[in-house]
């Protein structure tokens, strides 16, 4: 599992996103920066914040599955490496901690939630959109795959 | 939609339009929210408003209070419920024991 070394923290917070960066005077206080940010979504939702993500700077994610313990894959992750980390919720997750049955989570750093918005804005302008809007599972594909992916 | 990007100058983002534009953006139904670790009690005590478990939790229940409730929530690792939910953040004792899982053992996993 993914852990954060014991021995260096006494405590943790956890706060909705839009109380942090508050300053007062200018002066940073102890809900400036988050070391993460975390949402839950649906998959659909997540792979299209994937996707904002890979938008500059492509790579390839590869996420970990512990199975109970999840939080390990999630907060655990992104703490110790400071990466995006996508989780699967496990039981003691839905069990306890109210998560429903269409959520996934994602915990990364703060900046790479910037980047996946603007990543997120750079599809939208090629009409790649959330909700994704159904096409049809039967209609010929060409015309609309001939907008998407035009021929260079 | 709005640009959330102050990282190009270094500074910190606007927090609340980027939460506000995650939501919109993603139809989120859950709040979007942030964790960090102190290496002092004191001062995560010394956060205004901040709310103390008055029970014995595990860390999601907590993260749920925040993102399910809107609540600013400080934990040290007597709020929570066995090494499990502390050592995943390092407010526990991971020793070998812990770490072997024996707990989990005819539970979760026929064996070890």
């Amino acid at each position: 599992m993914n852990l954060v070394p014991d021995g260096k923290y006494e405590a943790l917070v956890v706060a909705p996103l839009n109380k942090w960066g508050k300053r007062e005077g200018g002066i940073a206080g102890p809900l400036d920066v988050p070391d993460i940010a975390l949402f839950y979504a649906t998959p659909g939702a997540m792979i299209y914040f994937i996707n904002g993500l890979q938008w500059k700077g492509y790579k390839r994610f590869d996420w970990s599955v512990v199975g109970e313990s999840s939080c390990a894959d999630s907060w655990g992750r992104a703490l110790k490496i400071r990466e995006p980390s996508l989780s699967i919720p496990c039981f003691g997750e839905r069990r306890y901690g109210g998560v429903l049955d269409e959520e996934m989570l994602m915990a990364l750093p703060p900046e790479d939630m910037v980047k996946a918005m603007e990543g997120m804005q750079a599809l939208a302008k090629n009409g790649l959109r959330y909700p994704i809007p159904q096409y049809g599972i039967q209609q010929d594909v060409r015309a609309r795959l001939g907008v998407s992916y035009p021929k260079r | 939609m709005t640009d959330t990007n102050v990282t190009k100058t270094g500074a910190a983002p606007d927090f609340s339009r980027l939460a506000a534009d995650l939501e919109r953006q993603l139809r989120l139904r859950a709040i979007p929210f942030g964790m960090k670790l102190f290496e002092s009690a004191k001062e995560m005590e010394s956060i205004p408003k901040i709310r103390r478990p008055q029970a014995v939790h595990t860390l999601d229940q907590i993260v749920a209070q925040c993102a399910r409730l809107g609540w600013t929530v400080g934990v040290r690792g007597e709020d929570l419920v066995g090494d499990q939910c502390r050592s995943v953040v390092g407010l526990g004792i991971q020793d070998e024991k812990w770490s072997s899982g024996h707990r989990m053992v005819g539970v979760w996993y026929a064996t070890l």
